[in-house]
């Protein structure tokens, strides 16, 4: 069965789209992020055009999260006192990143940056979670299974106006938080995702958030951050497809559910490696892409 | 009397000519395609008369739409978009059917098929540089049409199909593919009949590409009030969002329920 598409001006096979919104929801849930990461890519090689893929698959991100963050407060993993901190810098360096991408438009190939970032990006994160991960799982066979309470390292100890937050058991920076919020706006305007795979090990390993309450907590905000930029591609661009946004969210929505259920079974660790890989596969894949020769020298353009 | 006939025989040349045209008959059923949500492409049948003897050539084509086209190139290690243009007065639809080979049509429409040439003669590329915008002399635009050409073959929006008309007791019938992609608007439809080796007659018919319900209505908000369209979308994402957590936390509760009076069971 087949659905047309109105915005991407196309049909594609329900299941085929159902499929791709439940597995990366299912990794949504589980890991606390919005999946747009994993999600752009998979339907740009299902045919939807760049640009409407990355402003509907924002778009579902909303559905994912909304329905992960339920999940995860359910479980108490959300932090919300810490969570509307983060969104009070994430709206500004929302609002500010997109005047940079506005810019970076006007200069050149914007398309390549922002795809050179991501690689760069997702290297450093994957590499650090990956070797903090394991060393946390080598440790923890090593002292049994006890998970200490986690404080902020580095700088992030040392900025003023610290709060204790109750529901993750920290005490943390106002101003480090704030500004942790900003960065993810600018990145999540920059590269029209939600953020949480920057966020996510931000809030883990330099503000030493527990890693199940960094989850819900992570995912809460992903809500806010692609309800901005859903907004700002459906006035900007016009490229938000609500029918292949509402039928990814459908399987994005139930898979979220399915991977915050499976989260509480598995330890952080092991979350952390899983998360650390995906990550690096997806970043192996996009500097495959920036050095291997393209199939057509001529593409259609528009959108990242 | 000799002058008298051969000044008449022109005049009965044209005579038939005009003949033949005026049987030369053609139309479209349906006359409008409706592309809706279950919309996965269609058929218009093209009908019509056929001058006695003649062969059939038929031409679908859209109005031309405006395609932003990049050429990617290799910097250093690195393949970018390194010419970023517009590519306008290229049809997004043409379709050719024939009753016969296309090596059997006159040369000068064979020129026009082949190559899909009457498709991409309007062809303007402008290349978008620092700001500035300038129209690429032929040479330089030729390798962007062509892509864009092979890009649209690809999808079928482009293709010649030979032999596809059905000729019967003197009428014609050919099945026009109608694919995913097809620009909205008229699509125009021209019949030229053939025979030996000459356009005899040349008949135009068209069809309509419309969208409908649910689709239209969506295409029409995210066009003209682009915030009231993303204030919908994340409606929907949040109430579906919402509607699936809460099933959801139902679900755990009526399994947690179930757990708790089996486990009461269990310890009766």
């Amino acid at each position: 069965m087949h659905i047309f598409l109105p915005i991407a001006n196309m049909s594609v096979p329900v299941a085929l789209v159902l499929g791709l919104g439940g597995s990366v929801g299912f990794l949504s849930g589980l890991f606390g992020v919005g999946g747009g990461f994993l999600l752009t890519p998979m339907l740009m090689m299902a045919g939807v055009p760049p640009a409407v893929a990355t402003a509907s698959d924002t778009n579902q991100i909303v559905a994912a999260s909304v329905s992960g963050t339920l999940a995860h407060s359910r479980n108490g993993n959300v932090d919300f006192k810490l969570g509307m901190i983060m969104l009070i810098g994430g709206l500004i360096g929302g609002t500010f990143g997109t005047d940079v991408v506005r810019h970076l438009r006007g200069l050149g190939n914007f398309d390549f940056v922002v795809k050179s970032a991501y690689v760069v990006m997702l290297l450093f994160v994957g590499v650090f979670m990956l070797q903090e991960s394991l060393r946390a799982l080598r440790h923890r066979k090593k002292a049994g299974a006890v998970e200490g309470v986690s404080h902020p390292s580095g700088i992030a100890s040392r900025l003023p106006a610290r709060v204790y937050f109750p529901v993750s058991g920290i005490e943390c920076s106002v101003v480090a938080l704030v500004g942790l919020g900003f960065l993810i706006g600018i990145l999540a305007a920059l590269m029209g995702v939600g953020g949480g795979f920057i966020m996510l090990p931000v809030m883990i390993y330099l503000l030493g958030i527990p890693t199940l309450k960094a989850v819900g907590t992570s995912i809460f905000t992903v809500v806010f951050t692609a309800i901005n930029v859903t907004m700002a591609q459906a006035t900007v661009n016009d490229t938000v497809d609500v029918v292949l946004a509402v039928v990814l969210l459908i399987g994005s929505s139930l898979g979220a559910q399915i991977g915050a259920k499976i989260s509480r079974r598995l330890a952080g660790e092991q979350l952390r490696v899983a998360f650390s890989v995906i990550v690096l596969a997806v970043m192996v894949k996009m500097f495959y892409q920036l050095v291997t020769k393209p199939a057509s020298l001529f593409i259609l353009g528009g959108g990242h | 009397m000799r002058k008298w006939c051969i000044s008449i025989i022109p005049s009965f040349v044209l005579l038939f000519a005009v003949i033949n045209a005026a049987c030369a008959e053609i139309g479209a059923r349906p006359e409008s395609v409706k592309v809706g949500l279950g919309f996965s492409g269609s058929i218009v049948t093209v009908t019509g008369t056929v001058p006695a003897g003649s062969d059939v050539c038929l031409r679908v084509i859209s109005p031309p739409v405006r395609v932003p086209l990049n050429r990617q190139g290799k910097v250093a290690v690195f393949w970018m978009s390194v010419q970023k243009t517009i590519v306008e007065g290229v049809p997004k639809l043409y379709h050719v059917y024939t009753s016969s080979s296309v090596k059997d049509l006159p040369v000068s429409l064979r020129k026009q098929i082949i190559g899909y040439r009457d498709a991409t003669v309007q062809a303007k590329v402008t290349e978008k540089k620092e700001g500035e915008e300038y129209v690429l002399p032929a040479g330089e635009a030729q390798p962007f049409v062509k892509s864009l050409v092979e890009l649209y073959e690809k999808k079928g929006l482009y293709a010649i199909n030979e032999g596809k008309i059905k000729i019967e007791n003197g009428r014609f019938t050919a099945d026009v593919a109608v694919p995913v992609g097809t620009p909205q608007g008229r699509i125009e439809v021209t019949s030229f009949f053939i025979k030996n080796g000459r356009v005899v007659a040349q008949k135009e018919t068209s069809f309509d590409v419309q969208s409908v319900g649910l689709v239209r209505w969506l295409r029409q908000l995210s066009g003209t009030d682009g915030p009231v369209y993303g204030g919908l979308a994340v409606m929907i994402a949040l109430f579906a969002g919402a509607a699936v957590g809460m099933a959801f936390s139902f679900i755990d509760r009526l399994f947690g329920k179930g757990r708790e009076s089996g486990e009461h069971a269990h310890a009766h």
